[in-house]
């Protein structure tokens, strides 16, 4: 991983959740870390329902399947081992592994979604370099690339501009610039002159049609005959090349007739297509490589295109002097939908121009975000000392509009390497406020922090001399509260040969639960009501749960309900590098008390699964 | 209090290092709450020549909101022949654009949301859209357009990497103007 | 913004320190606060534009400096050796430069922040493209573009007449746009 240290991802639970799809397949019994309401025992009396039906809801993609409910009753067994932990160096892990800026959130699933488990639908092509949309029905025809005056230059991939051939002296200054022009790179100073034979055009405009006349190749010709050719046997089927619904019908017909089910249909018959094929397919003719051997031998190397240079190029040009202009190609707004449920994560204004969203439901409005820095900042990211106690503040943020209370959970040794790093936060149960108005605050800001919840709070008085904030919470603003972190690096034999795991890379896994009580929402009787910015997909949610109608008549017995909602995820935050041992820092007992703060579960996080049930809600 | 002393205040709220190089400020419009660190250098004497007679009162480069110039960046109005006639051309940044020490910027549009790294040179009539890294050491082409949600790296830059939607959250630079 | 202040760089030095010998054609517009150090001769041809804030450093020999030529700010021209530093007539140097070199011919353009190692001799209408640097001692042939991180290659564009014409037309612009502040670097 290239980012810069330190650097925060968030494992979306996509990776947990291809293995459970094949379990499933193999008809092993499913875990029972799905379980939605088992973890906590101090909310009250669960209702199974409810969250049962919201698992439910859930397409096949996740794997909440009907066994689901099953695992209600089962006993957690392997959650205590510390199997469970989250390696991050797992090779799987890394695909699962994102900033939290690239994550959405489906409202519907409760889910964080990532890259990779959201769909992607095109909005809109438009060329990159001169911002006009192109419709959809010429984007294929077109290869995908702008038809205007937008051309990239072969040599290195700069803007092409229509300079005149003929440079006219000053002072002649003529409205219209004479002809003829050619095109030209500021970069590199490549022209459309350079070619051979040189490609000159007449007017300063619509350049791509006088390109498509000038520069055709006999590979071109060759192929615009043959697609003629097969255009033409296709007949009056020459409209499935067209985008339209019927074709579609058409050609899936087609398909439908070649199947055993397509007996029945065989009646009415999808005409049968005879092609032949073209009489006399020409080999274009390619140039003999003796004559390249000669020209290589004539002009150097330097002559010669190298890879990135062929690669763009439609017939892979073995010269210099072959390389044509590069249209621009297009690119595309997409809206995002969940795989698993299908709703809309996100949908952009269909304007090429504007950076607005009609809807946007991105993880950083919806889940608490963890931040990390240097509470010494002599501290070198890339160099940690070994059997050096390096503190860290991490600051959760909260973006929801009630208070949460967080634990935070870390292996006691960073997993998944040979040479551990120790972890330890000092305090990793605590609240954080809730993300209220800026007003707000300025008006609170002389009550005091809410007052110590935490369990490590209680020890604050004790030992450590010092400031007794790194024991406690040491940090609690408006929405965000921060704790320390003490890591200890090990020291790291020099070890130069290749390795494929980089054991110097101090990544640290940390399991973050939040636990909220919010306001049940009447319209569809979760937890999106109090977590969500109001969104459009909302309402078209409501619509199409299958689950809705039935718990939305509970919440309405029950118009104040609060709910209790739960939600967890990995982590793992890359800290920086271990750097060699420094003179005068020996290995001993790091300076963190042997004594744990009370109350810190310093074991391995126990529910990994909770992660992949990530929001329960529960009547309290 | 030597520290504060470094910078100068205006009742926009912008904040104007003492060793930075203003030139031609009547030509210049910052938006406001816009940072300039020492050794930046703003080219505002560089203004477009209007024939005689023409209203004068060109702008030659306007800043907008949360701007953040580090040290050293360069802002230049960027120049051409434009029928026969040799000239400069105003310059304009949106709200929440960073430039990173040491880039020397001759766009002639940045929109919002934009940050520029270290040592970037940004080409002549360069147009940068809202919502754009560009990567530390980046040689922008002249006349290039760079579009929304672009990630852009290389000599010269491409096109690397699409930014999420929450590109404007990550560069908007509020955060950056208090600490100051 | 003239600034009330003292002028930092050449004008205040200078007061200090001696000027090296200047030989200054009387068309050429010098900028504020440029900083001429070092002890051997330092000409410039005429028409050239000297912007705010370049720095001639002429302390290990002589910088001589063509005519129609453009220095911008923050640009550097140093001296490498006795046999000093040459620039050509028509030579376009870019903002952030550090100049190290023998040689730069005519209609040479030196683009942004690019870095010229010690002695070296680049030839007659190259283009080198931002950041790009060349070796000590390296030698550049005429024609020469260097582009990319490390790329090179020839122009045959044929447009050389057409630059240095558009250098005209700029020195031109800059004379209508800045004040000339020859006066202060006689003494």
């Amino acid at each position: 991983m290239s980012s810069p240290f330190p650097y925060i991802h968030i494992s979306c639970p996509c990776n947990e959740e291809r293995p459970q799809l094949m379990a499933v397949d193999s008809a092993r019994p499913i875990s029972p870390t799905k379980s939605p309401t088992k973890r906590d025992p101090s909310v009250g009396l669960p209702d199974p329902q409810t969250p049962v039906q919201r698992r439910g809801l859930q397409p096949a993609v996740s794997f909440g399947t009907a066994g689901s409910s099953n695992g209600d009753d089962d006993e957690n067994l392997e959650d205590e081992d510390g199997e469970n932990n989250f390696d991050p160096r797992d090779p799987r892990a890394a695909f699962s592994l994102f900033p939290i800026e690239n994550l959405l959130y489906c409202e519907d699933c409760h889910q964080i979604r990532c890259p990779r488990c959201v769909q992607d639908e095109i909005v809109c092509w438009y060329c990159p370099s001169c911002l006009f949309e192109v419709p959809s029905s010429t984007v294929k025809s077109d290869g995908n690339r702008c038809t205007r005056n937008c051309y990239l230059c072969p040599i290195c991939t700069a803007l092409l501009v229509v300079m005149p051939v003929t440079h006219s002296p000053a002072g002649t200054a003529s409205d219209t610039p004479i002809g003829p022009f050619n095109l030209f790179c500021s970069h590199c100073h490549w022209t459309t002159s350079d070619l051979q034979p040189p490609i000159q055009l007449e007017k300063p405009t619509s350049i791509s049609a006088q390109l498509a006349k000038l520069s055709a190749s006999p590979q071109d010709a060759e192929f615009a005959r043959l697609k003629q050719h097969y255009a033409q046997q296709l007949g009056n089927a020459q409209e499935d090349f067209a985008n339209s619904p019927a074709a579609l019908t058409r050609l899936m017909g087609l398909y439908a007739g070649l199947g055993t089910g397509g007996a029945g249909r065989k009646g009415r018959g999808v005409k049968k297509l005879e092609m032949k094929e073209i009489d006399r397919p020409r080999e274009v003719a390619e140039e003999r490589e003796m004559d390249a051997v000669e020209r290589l031998a004539k002009a150097g190397l330097d002559a010669t295109t190298n890879t990135k240079q062929r690669i763009s190029q439609p017939h892979e040009p073995r010269f210099l002097t072959e390389l044509k202009p590069v249209a621009v190609l297009l690119r595309t707004k997409r809206s995002k939908r969940c795989r698993a449920c299908r709703h809309i994560l996100v949908k952009p204004e269909s304007k090429v121009q504007t950076t607005r969203f009609r809807i946007r439901l991105v993880a950083l409005n919806y889940i608490p975000s963890v931040g990390i820095k240097r509470l010494d900042p002599s501290i070198t990211l890339t160099s940690l000392i070994p059997h050096k106690t390096h503190r860290f503040l991490l600051t959760v943020t909260n973006p929801l509009f009630d208070p949460i209370s967080v634990s935070l959970l870390t292996p006691r040794f960073t997993p998944g390497t040979e040479y551990p790093s120790r972890v330890t936060i000092l305090c990793p149960e605590f609240e954080v406020g809730a993300n209220t108005d800026v007003w707000d605050d300025a008006l609170m800001s002389t009550k005091p922090a809410i007052p110590a919840m935490t369990t490590g709070a209680t020890s604050a008085g004790t030992p450590r001399g010092g400031d007794a904030r790194l024991e406690t919470v040491y940090e609690q603003k408006r929405n965000y509260t921060s704790v320390v972190i003490e890591v200890v690096p090990p020291e790291i034999p020099d070890s130069r040969e290749t390795r494929i795991r980089d054991d110097r890379l101090l990544e640290i896994p940390i399991f973050v639960r939040v636990e909220f009580e919010a306001e049940v929402d009447r319209d569809d009787d979760d937890a999106s009501g109090a977590l969500s910015k109001p969104s459009l997909s909302l309402n078209t949610s409501a619509g199409t749960a299958g689950g809705a109608a039935s718990s939305a008549s509970s919440a309405a017995g029950n118009p104040l309900a609060r709910e209790r909602v739960e939600y967890s995820y990995w982590c793992v935050v890359g800290i920086g590098r271990v750097g060699d041992p420094v003179e005068g820092v020996v290995a001993s007992e790091p300076n963190t008390p042997v004594r744990t703060p009370v109350g810190t579960p310093v074991k391995a996080p126990r529910t990994p699964g909770v992660a992949k049930t990530p929001l329960r809600s529960v009547r309290s | 209090m030597a520290q504060k002393s470094e910078y100068i205040q205006t009742e926009t709220g912008n904040k104007v290092s003492r060793k930075s190089l203003i030139i031609g400020s009547q030509n210049i419009i910052l938006g406001g709450k816009t940072i300039i660190q020492a050794d930046c250098c703003i080219r505002g004497d560089l203004r477009r020549l209007v024939p005689q007679g023409q209203n004068a009162t060109a702008v030659a480069i306007a800043v907008g909101r949360y701007c953040f110039l580090s040290k050293g960046s360069l802002l230049r109005p960027p120049s051409k022949t434009y029928r026969g006639q040799f000239n400069y051309y105003p310059m304009k940044l949106g709200d929440h654009v960073f430039i990173g020490e040491g880039s020397v910027i001759e766009a002639a549009v940045i929109g919002s949301y934009v940050n520029i790294g270290k040592n970037c040179v940004i080409g002549k009539f360069t147009i940068i859209k809202d919502c754009v890294r560009i990567e530390d050491g980046t040689v922008i082409a002249p006349n290039s357009v760079i579009p929304s949600f672009s990630s852009v790296e290389g000599h010269p830059g491409q096109v690397v990497e699409e930014l999420p939607e929450t590109a404007a959250e990550m560069l908007e630079l509020k955060e950056l103007y208090k600490t100051v | 913004m003239a600034p009330p202040r003292q002028r930092p760089g050449a004008a205040s030095s200078s007061s200090s320190a001696p000027l090296p010998p200047l030989s200054i054609d009387p068309s050429v517009l010098l900028s504020d606060a440029i900083s001429f150090s070092g002890t051997f001769p330092i000409t410039i041809g005429a028409n050239t534009i000297l912007h705010p804030r370049c720095k001639l450093n002429s302390t290990e020999g002589p910088i001589i400096v063509g005519s129609n030529c453009i220095v911008s700010e923050k640009t550097q021209l140093i001296a490498p050796d006795a046999d000093g530093l040459v620039l050509g007539d028509y030579v376009l140097v870019e903002v952030n430069c550090t100049i190290h070199a023998a040689r730069i011919g005519e209609g040479t353009s030196v683009e942004v922040g690019a870095k010229l190692g010690k002695a070296c001799r680049i030839g007659n209408n190259c283009t080198l493209s931002p950041l790009s640097t060349v070796p000590d001692g390296e030698v550049l042939p005429d024609y020469t573009v260097l582009y990319g991180e490390t790329h090179r290659r020839l122009d045959i564009s044929n447009t050389a007449a057409a630059r240095n014409e558009t250098l005209l037309a700029h020195i031109d612009c800059l004379k209508k746009l800045l004040p000339n502040k020859a006066e202060k670097y006689n003494r």
